[in-house]
């Protein structure tokens, strides 16, 4: 059983400190996701994981053993780099196979995992190859081909994808998923780009300067964000965002106005934060509808449409100044330059007080009617 | 219009060239040559082109009047342990100072290139000083005894040089930039800091490899002011300091160039080989250096 | 997929379940200090220790091979080194008080020596060179003459070779910058010098320098049409630097020119046709995009080769063991003659010192040359 345990995890350079003493549980078998924005950490902690930098307080467990002070080799994880870093005078098999070379290993025994490592990727006919004479793709499967074959308990992957172009990516990622199904280890896969993380993710890690800012399901994390970050960054596009005034407040209602000036009552347990004058309203690009079927309707301004075929978004302004991206249908009408109205469900809204945290999430949509949060996992 | 400009170029180029050659090609073309026949080509072409009798008299008398073969030998064994000595232990600092974290890093790094600007000149006086009081370990009657002093050596001539702080710069230079993926990825797999410098880093550093290789080749076969000051006798004496036998009593030209010719001989035949790679690793080390 | 489930059920090769921490491999501070420690011993042995014993034995007596214990003497080596004064000399008269002369018309100064030897002011003081003012003499006295001689010609053939290489270099540079075909040849042709030992280059130009039968001479003789005589170029106190500055900038602007040529290719051609968009000729473009774009490397070569050109040694010591009248001496011949030849080791690292000190702040000066630029 390969569970992954951080307890309490901090990473100081010198005075500087990056991890802010992070706890974390990874279950055996789990595909997990660190997401977030560039230079939060998520590389520096997966180092720590993989034994590339040392842990400076706190301690990890891999397997229930703690491995906070044991060398890299011998923890029992393998990793695949952004560069990929194979060995450019070395053939394929001669990557694959350097592990185990160094480990001392029976040269029979050597080919025979090698060879089946590449089975498992259709590496096999590119095995006598230098990295130079592969493409992208195939360099990005041999990188992970040499993982397999040291039949590590976790797998660790730093941002693996960054450098293929958008196809080979989409791909490569739906390699890297059947490969998880297949071999059912436990897998930490880095990355910047929420759309890989809400596609390949069990679990997701949501990082922010140093600190998990939420631990959940794709799902869990679109629908029921615990802060402004979380809520912003994750689903695609992002999340709109307004400051509304309060009017009245309740122990489970709020009273608002929205910058257009029309007031509206939304249900949320607000008994713990008393005499709010300012909250911020967030409702999802998916869940602006182009007709007038919503419970609140706002004006806007057209800047830009975008027509991507499937769908559509509109760059727009509301009441003058709130910047507003709306996804609708493959073949809205609404072109640059018009006012139009649009609506939208006051259970889809979330709420966020001053500091970000979530007041209240959008209550979940039936099941059949969830097509747009499909479309953002697409996306 | 165009052809003509081109043609000017060639004819100028030949011009300079010829002003390049010609010490070279005089020096080759004199050694076959009889004194009086030396003089008499001097002022033509002639004096470059392998014409006239020919005869290999002054190698003859080079052989016959200094043990030529006896410092070549020197020379190749001088430079040889030299250099492979010197390509192992400047790589290897260098790779610790590229490639590992540790204390005091930055201030050897420092030292090193603080080193680069000193040069043999100016150290050979105290250096001769130490030596001479530097014992050797040597068997006798079966022992391990110290024995005289360094000077008249071999190895007095190989041991100071092997350790060069502008060599391990160029090393420096190049592990640096090689991406840190490779080493992290050899540790992942096992590797010691000494595999991955084996295993990874070398393999991968092929031309810095050849372009040291190259320049400490020809620092070390061109030594001259080093061994004058550290050896006296004939025994250990390389090719450069031996040509002052020539020199004094009577001087026969046609003896010195051949003398000359055959010393230089290696280092011509290292460069027409390696031509390209030479030329490019120089420029490299001296942009960079 | 039993592939899948072959991999997943061997052995695993990964042993760190149940390894207690103390069979870790050794740690990797010993790995450092085995991988260093043979070129730091040797950097250390042999070029910071004999510094430090230079350093140290500059204050010294110490000879090379002598009976007598060596004692400290301060900064006597220096002294002598560097010391410098004057004196002016009143012409001798006669009873009459006319001038006495010599037969040439010469006025007449009191034997110097004498003088010297009366003064205990100017002890171990010798004549460095004097100038006449009016009657008068002045008389510059150094304790050590040919180490200021020295100094002085060092810095002469620097002031001569650094422009002299680097121009060559730069020209031989533009040249084989060229797109023509077999240019490749040529960068070796120009290049062969440096490759050759200095001592047989050495050797190979003092035949050609030959008064009496060498090549300059027959061609200044054929181009002057018998005019010019023959010079006895490394004989002739006024030649014989000149002589060693225009071969040693032969046989190292190879070195330069594979820098400026780096440093050609490194501007970007869209310069040159920007430049050339904007009607520049080629002189306009080699004033304005080409030497624009070789400011670094031309401060870089100028500097590498002036602290190159401060080492002066074999040269001189093959062509013309530092004479003609001690007017190829330099620096570095002056602190090998001391210091080996006749064995005063104290004396010559007193000299290996200044020179380093001199190298040291002519790096210096680079660094803050170098940061300012990058200030800018
Ligand atoms: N070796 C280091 N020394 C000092 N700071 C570092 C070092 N490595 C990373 N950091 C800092 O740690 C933070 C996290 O970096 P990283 O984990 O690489 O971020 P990312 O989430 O983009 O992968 C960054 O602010 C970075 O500047
Ligand atoms: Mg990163």
């Amino acid at each position: 059983m390969a569970d992954v345990k951080l307890t309490k995890v901090v990473k100081r350079y010198g005075d500087v400190e990056t991890i802010h003493g992070i706890d974390l549980d990874i279950k055996d078998g789990e595909f997990v996701v660190f997401v977030g924005p560039s230079g939060c950490g998520k590389s520096t902690l997966l180092r720590m994981v993989a034994g590339l930098e040392e842990i400076t307080e706190g301690e990890l467990h891999i397997d229930n053993e703690c491995v906070t002070s044991v060398a890299a080799s011998r923890r029992g994880v393998a990793m695949v780099f952004q560069s990929y870093a194979l060995y450019p005078h070395m053939t394929v098999r001669e990557n694959m196979g350097f592990g185990l070379k160094m480990a001392k290993t029976d040269k029979v025994e050597i080919k025979r995992r090698v060879d089946e490592s590449a089975k498992i990727l259709q590496l096999e006919p590119l095995l006598d190859r230098k990295p130079k004479a592969l493409s992208g793709g195939q360099r990005q499967r041999v990188a992970i081909g040499r993982t397999i074959v040291r039949n590590p308990k976790v797998f660790l992957f730093d941002e693996p994808l960054s450098n293929l172009d958008a196809e080979l990516r989409v791909q490569m990622r739906v390699e890297i998923a059947k490969l998880h199904s297949q071999l059912k280890n436990t897998m930490i896969y880095v990355t910047h780009d929420q759309v890989e993380a809400m596609t390949m993710a069990d679990k997701i890690v949501v990082l922010r300067g140093g600190n998990i800012e939420q631990v959940g399901s794709p799902i869990e994390l679109y629908l029921n964000p615990v802060n402004e970050f979380v809520a912003g960054f994750i689903g695609s596009p992002r999340m709109n965002f307004f400051d509304c005034d309060v009017i009245a407040q309740t122990d489970d209602s709020l009273t608002l106005k929205l910058p257009c000036g029309e007031v509206c009552q939304l249900a949320a347990d607000v008994s713990h934060s008393p005499g709010m004058t300012r909250v911020k309203l967030g409702i999802r690009p998916e869940h602006l509808k182009e007709d007038q079927s919503g419970e609140i309707r706002i004006g806007v301004d057209v800047d830009v449409v975008e027509h991507l075929g499937g769908s559509t978004y509109v760059y727009a302004r509301y009441s003058g100044e709130h910047e507003l991206i709306i996804q609708t249908g493959g073949l809205s009408p609404v072109r640059r330059g018009d006012h139009c109205d649009f609506s939208f469900n006051l259970d889809q809204c979330h709420l966020f007080d001053c500091n970000g945290l979530t007041l209240r999430a959008a209550k979940p949509v039936p099941l059949h009617t969830q097509a747009p949060v499909a479309q953002a996992l697409s996306g | 219009m165009k052809r003509l400009q081109k043609l000017g170029a060639y004819l100028f180029l030949l011009l300079i060239g010829y002003v390049f050659l010609f010490p070279l090609l005089f020096m080759i073309m004199s050694s076959f040559k009889p004194e009086q026949v030396i003089f008499a080509d001097l002022y033509s072409i002639r004096a470059i082109l392998p014409v006239g009798d020919l005869t290999l008299d002054n190698y003859r008398q080079v052989f016959e009047k200094s043990d030529v073969l006896l410092y070549f030998r020197n020379s190749i064994l001088i430079t040889s342990a030299t250099v492979i000595l010197g390509l192992f232990v400047n790589s290897l600092l260098a790779f610790t100072l590229s490639r590992m974290r540790w204390s005091g890093r930055k201030y050897i790094l420092a030292a090193v290139v603080a080193l680069m600007i000193i040069p043999i000149e100016a150290i050979v006086v105290p250096l001769l000083l130490l030596v001479s009081k530097l014992p050797t370990i040597g068997w006798e009657q079966g022992g391990l005894v110290l024995m005289g002093s360094w000077l008249n050596s071999l190895e007095v001539q190989i041991l100071p040089f092997v350790a060069n702080s502008f060599f391990i710069f160029l090393f420096y230079q190049f592990f640096r930039d090689i991406p840190k993926d490779f080493d992290e990825a050899a540790e992942l797999d096992g590797a010691t800091p000494f595999q991955i410098y084996r295993h990874i880093i070398v393999p991968m550093s092929g031309p810095v490899f050849a372009t040291v290789a190259i320049l400490h080749f020809l620092l070390m076969w061109n030594q001259y002011i080093w061994p004058i000051m550290a050896v006296q006798g004939e025994d250990a004496r390389p090719v450069m300091p031996g040509i002052q036998i020539f020199f004094g009593r009577q001087t026969s030209w046609g003896e010195i160039m051949a003398y000359a010719s055959f010393v230089t001989l290696p280092v011509l035949a290292v460069f027409l080989a390696f031509q390209k790679k030479f030329v490019s690793s120089l420029a490299g080390a001296g942009i960079k250096g | 997929m039993n592939a899948n489930t072959s991999v997943n059920s061997s052995d695993t090769l990964t042993v760190s379940s149940g390894r207690p921490a103390e069979t870790r491999r050794p740690p990797r501070k010993r790995y450092v200090f085995l991988m260093s420690a043979p070129a730091l011993l040797g950097l250390f042995m042999f070029m910071v220790l004999p510094f430090l014993m230079a350093l140290g034995m500059s204050f010294t007596d110490q000879r090379l091979l002598s009976p007598n214990a060596t004692e400290w003497v301060g900064l006597r080596n220096y002294d002598r080194l560097l010391n410098i004064s004057w004196l002016v000399q009143e012409p001798v008269s006669d009873a009459d008080n006319h001038l006495k002369r010599t037969a040439e018309g010469e006025l007449v100064y009191p034997r110097l020596r004498s003088v010297l030897r009366k003064n205990p002011e100017y002890k171990e003081f010798k004549e460095f060179t004097h100038w006449s003012f009016g009657d008068k003499r002045v008389v510059l006295l150094a304790k050590d003459p040919s180490f200021i001689q020295s100094i002085i010609n060092t810095l002469l053939f620097v002031i001569l070779v650094v422009p002299i290489q680097c121009g060559t270099a730069l020209g031989l540079a533009l040249l084989i910058n060229q797109k023509l075909r077999g240019i490749f040849l040529f960068r070796t042709v120009f290049f062969s010098p440096v490759v050759t030992s200095i001592v047989v280059v050495s050797i190979v130009w003092s035949f050609l320098y030959h008064k009496d039968l060498g090549l300059f001479n027959h061609y200044l003789n054929a181009m002057s049409f018998g005019l010019i005589g023959p010079v006895d170029w490394l004989g002739d106190p006024d030649w014989a630097m000149p002589s060693i500055v225009l071969m040693s900038a032969w046989q190292a602007a190879g070195v330069q020119m594979l820098i400026f040529l780096a440093g050609l290719q490194g501007i970007s051609g869209d310069l040159y046709e920007a430049a050339e968009l904007d009607g520049a000729g080629p002189w306009g473009k080699f004033v304005n995009v080409t030497l624009p774009g070789l400011k670094n490397t031309t401060i870089f070569v100028v500097i590498s080769t002036t602290i190159q050109a401060f080492g002066l040694f074999t040269q001189v010591d093959v062509m013309t063991r530092g004479g003609p009248q001690g007017s190829t001496s330099t620096v570095m011949y002056h602190a090998v003659t001391k210091g080996f030849r006749e064995q005063d080791i104290a004396y010559g690292s007193a000299i290996s010192v200044i020179f380093f000190l001199a190298i040291l702040a002519i790096a210096l000066l680079q660094k803050r040359f170098f940061d300012k630029r990058e200030d800018a």
